[in-house]
């Protein structure tokens, strides 16, 4: 490896531009084989062996790519700035070829020279952040994990072996906050930049920090055609690069007039495309989860209902909250002819859009060419020409103008800056969504009143998670159950681990009403998991009683990262004896410490109130409450048919002048129903005192 | 339209303008009709219709539209609440401002950043772009509708006040050539002052003139007649001493100028 070393050292500090191209022409930028003399590329630097067959096979591919006829001039561009705009169309080859280019060229060595350091390449999906790595660990012919790995919340598959990760923008972001300047990457690399993440574009503001005081920090901005002048004013007019897609003709498709129900017509549209187009594979843009099963069984329901004039269909759902194996299922191939000679089979995926809301042109624009990837295709667009030129605004807001940014400003607050007003935002977000973020900080105790994260702020900004939860699991320590409000929050962080088949709703709902607990959904997610590991974790099981094995082993996953961190913060692992009967009280006392601000009373009108925004809500149907408590705290708030407050569980009163009442502070509270049983409340709280002063 | 929707609900008014729409011209109420139409939830638009549609919904259509209408109204709310401005004592505006925040300014570094945060909007149907919501959509649609009928309405009535106006004037016309002949012919003969008489002829000569039709025209000359001549003006009512004195205290030709 030493020898091996010194060779790549000598790559741009000492050799000249023109022989580097001749080198890397030479070696045909076979990967880092150009690390060795001509006679010795058969040997694959990262391993020491010989180059399987596969990858000889996979490189003659690669050469084939658009981005590779660019190489050249991407070192180039790459060795004469710090920064770069790559901008490369849909099918270019970017997001797998281009941080290979940079690990043969650029000299990771640390400057200590006993460890190298990591070129990092950003992806907004987790499910991207896997996939390609693993693609391009393939492609290098190394072992997943090893010199390429990938790093998503809640699981790291990387080791000090390794040079090249895949990372996503959110996983980037929490390393910068232990590691401000990042300085175990080399080069930085954020792909899909056109998605305007939150993460990404936090990371836009801190890297142009970050670069001003690391000038051997290199980073490349990559992005599909869209908005590359915005980001090269943004990035101090740094070179922009183009690179062709390799893009077929996409015919698109408009619909005569506009859809009553767009789940009926792209279902209809589907089977259609199934029925009358050539082969080839279908991508299906919906809204979410339970809009993606629904259509998937459907699809395949029509398509059985066709019976044999139709091939087979493998029909793929993929959406953020399923679990990361079955997202490996997209890359399944389609199925094959049932008979010798019968009709294709076609694979269709429905994915899951970011934003539930009318799309962009650009966006549409970028959707429909993932069509023409790998030949012509064809984009039907579920609404009318006339609809694409008159009803769509040209760009999707970027997320950092949409979201709750409590999160974000913790983690801005740990990365030290300080000044939120005038931080560097591509698009700076509103100030009332700052307002609003500052505000929930400081009533957790996060912010103080100047603004300053506290000891507690600090410790909750460690643990990947909403503040609310974070808060939650830092104080359970106080009430006696951090064991409890631990499998809790990881249950809370995992997709639902209920499972409900359409053929056996009934047995389901028996089996999730076993689990049960009268008191609320967060204390039935707790029996769930114990029930989970009584049974020795095991699968079988699980299915018998409609539990989701993945789920809980993802929530068994995500417990253990969660109790690493409370360990290295010395939180103290403890129970309230079961048999207690302060067991389950303590447990949603702790809870209340951490959502005081979700909470909603039970007006005499039978519906329920926010508390302080009073919006209406309603408890979830998927609740497993025998009555209607009169205050609860709620998990989430969701706007779907209604407005539903889901995972809820019933709190008392008394707690929440108890535990918050510089929350519950009737001076700043509007006048509402709540606000004179809290009146009570606190007078009762009054009495009580003084009784117990007396008696003493 | 509210007004002429509350008298619509009760009695006669109800069929005047039920009857009145039947005069609007078919191509202004086609197009609604087509649509499918539910029953209205909008208080300010046709309630009878809507109360007859009512009577031939079943309980369970009934029990849905009054859903849709809370919904509706829950909605309304919800987007009320989150538009709320944050008070100047609300402590993240306090700590937004300790940074350096300037009320009423954006942020960022040049303060290029947005004023208000990106609005919300409230789908509770899968209907495609291009197609709102369709309880949105039936109320746009009404809207649209009774703004229609306010209009034609209006245009309706403009036109029988016009109608009635002008049968007016030219009545008027009539009675004031009556008056106007009847002083020419009295200042032409002083002498044969016959009131009888001339109320013969004067019967006569109007049953005359009625056939002939009376323009304004014919009023006109002889007005002009009566001044030029007799320097007489009809609607002062009296005899000027001379021209001078006539153009000087009359204030003009016509009636309206009186």
């Amino acid at each position: 490896m030493g020898t091996e070393r010194k060779r790549k050292l000598s790559l741009f500090d000492v050799v000249d531009e023109t022989s580097v191209s001749a080198k890397i022409a030479k070696s045909n930028g076979g990967g880092a084989a150009m690390n060795h003399n001509a006679g010795n590329n058969l040997i694959n630097s990262w391993t020491g062996r010989p180059y399987s067959q596969r990858y000889l096979e996979i490189l003659e591919k690669r050469k084939t790519l658009p981005v590779w006829h660019q190489k050249e001039e991407f070192l180039q561009v790459l060795k004469s700035n710090q920064t770069l705009i790559l901008v490369g169309e849909t099918g270019s080859g970017k997001t797998t070829q281009i941080p290979q280019f940079v690990l043969e060229a650029v000299d990771i060595e640390a400057p200590d020279k006993r460890r190298k350091m990591m070129i990092a390449c950003t992806q907004p999906r987790r499910v991207a952040a896997m996939s390609v790595s693993r693609r391009v660990a393939e492609e290098m012919d190394v072992n997943i994990g090893e010199e390429v790995g990938y790093s998503i919340r809640f699981e790291d598959c990387s080791s000090a072996k390794t040079v090249l990760k895949y990372l996503t923008d959110g996983m980037l972001l929490r390393e910068a906050m232990t590691d401000p300047l990042l300085e175990r990457y080399k080069v930085i690399i954020l792909d899909e930049a056109h998605e305007r993440t939150l993460a990404t574009d936090v990371l836009f503001g801190l890297l142009k920090e970050v670069l001003k005081n690391r000038p051997d920090l290199k980073l490349v901005v990559m992005s599909a055609t869209l908005e590359a002048e915005k980001f090269q004013g943004y990035f101090f007019g740094a070179p922009l690069m183009k690179v062709p897609g390799r893009l077929h003709p996409v015919e698109i498709f408009y619909t005569q007039d506009p859809e009553r129900d767009y789940l009926e017509a792209a279902i209809r549209t589907v089977v259609q495309i199934h029925m009358c187009e050539p082969p080839g594979d279908v991508l299906v843009f919906l809204t979410g989860e339970e809009e993606i099963e629904d259509a998937c069984r459907k699809i395949k329901k029509e398509v059985q209902n066709l019976g044999d004039q139709v091939g087979p269909v493998n029909v793929v759902p993929l959406y953020s909250t399923l679990p990361p194996a079955l997202q490996q299922k997209i890359f399944d191939p389609a199925p094959p002819p049932q008979q010798e000679g019968g009709r294709p089979g076609r694979k269709i995926v429905c994915v899951e859009s970011l934003l539930v809301s009318p799309i962009s042109k650009a966006s549409a624009h970028q959707r429909s060419g993932r069509a023409g990837r790998t030949q012509p295709g064809k984009c039907f667009r579920l609404y009318t020409e006339k609809s694409f030129n008159n009803d769509l605004q040209p760009q999707t807001y970027p997320e950092i103008l949409r979201s709750n940014l409590a999160n974000t400003v913790l983690t801005l607050k740990k990365l030290g800056i300080d000044d939120l007003v005038h931080f560097d935002f591509m698009d700076p977000p509103a100030p009332e969504t700052l307002m609003r973020a500052l505000e929930v900080l400081n009533y957790l105790g996060a912010l103080d009143d100047d603004g300053n994260l506290t000891k507690l702020g600090e410790i909750m900004s460690e643990f990947p998670l909403d503040p609310q939860m974070s808060k939650m699991l830092v104080v359970s320590p106080e009430f006696n159950c951090s064991n409890e409000i631990l499998s809790i929050s990881a249950m809370l962080s995992v997709p639902n681990c209920f499972v409900r088949p359409r053929e056996a709703q009934k047995a389901a709902d028996e089996a999730k009403a076993r689990f049960g607990h009268i008191d609320g959904d967060h204390l039935t997610l707790l029996n769930v998991y114990h029930a989970y590991k009584q049974n020795n974790e095991d699968a079988n099981w699980c299915y018998e009683n409609f539990v989701n094995f993945r789920a809980l082993k993802a929530a068994d996953n995500v417990r253990q990262q969660l109790v690493r961190i409370m360990a290295r913060f010395n939180l103290k692992l403890c129970s309230t004896d079961f048999n207690s009967r302060d067991y389950y009280i303590n447990i949603r006392k702790a809870m209340l410490a951490g959502y005081f601000m979700q909470v909603a009373h039970l007006e005499r009108t039978g519906h329920y109130l926010t508390v302080k925004d009073n919006q209406v809500v309603h408890l979830h149907p998927s609740n497993c409450l025998d009555h209607k408590p009169e205050w609860v705290i709620y998990n989430e708030y969701v706007l779907t048919s209604r407005n539903f407050i889901r995972t809820v569980t019933d709190i008392r009163g008394e707690w929440l002048v108890d535990i918050a009442p510089h929350y519950y502070d009737l001076e700043n509270f509007p006048q509402c129903e709540a606000k004179r049983v809290l009146e009570r409340l606190y007078k009762k709280r009054e009495k009580d005192r003084e009784e117990n002063k007396n008696r003493k | 339209m509210a007004e002429s929707a509350n008298q619509a609900t009760n009695g006669e008014e109800e069929d005047y303008m039920g009857d009145l729409s039947q005069f609007l011209p078919q191509d202004a109420t086609d197009p609604p009709i087509s649509l499918p139409k539910k029953a209205s939830n909008n208080k300010t638009v046709d309630i009878q219709p809507t109360k007859k549609k009512f009577k031939t919904l079943n309980w369970q259509e009934k029990r849905r539209l009054e859903r849709e209408r809370k919904q509706h109204e829950e909605d309304e709310q919800t987007l009320v609440n989150i538009e709320a401005p944050i008070p100047q004592s609300n402590i993240g505006f306090r700590l937004l401002k300790q940074m350096g925040y300037t009320p009423g300014a954006a942020l960022g570094k040049e303060g290029s950043g947005r004023a208000e945060p990106v609005g919300l909007e409230i789908r509770r149907s899968r209907a495609g772009i291009g197609r709102e919501d369709p309880v949105k959509e039936k109320r746009k649609r009404e809207e649209i509708m009774a703004d229609k009928m306010r209009r034609k309405e209006e245009s309706l009535m403009e036109e029988f006040g016009t109608r009635q106006k002008s049968q007016w004037r030219s009545r008027r016309v009539v009675v004031n050539f009556k008056k106007a002949k009847a002083a020419l012919d009295q200042l032409e003969n002083k002498e044969v002052v016959e009131p009888k008489k001339n109320e013969d002829e004067q019967e006569e000569g109007d049953q005359e003139e009625e056939e002939e039709e009376i323009t304004e025209e014919d009023l006109q000359d002889i007005l002009m007649t009566l001044r030029e001549e007799h320097r007489y003006c009809l609607f002062c009512g009296c005899q000027y001493e001379s021209m001078e004195a006539l153009l000087s205290n009359c204030p003009g030709t016509s009636e309206d100028d009186h």
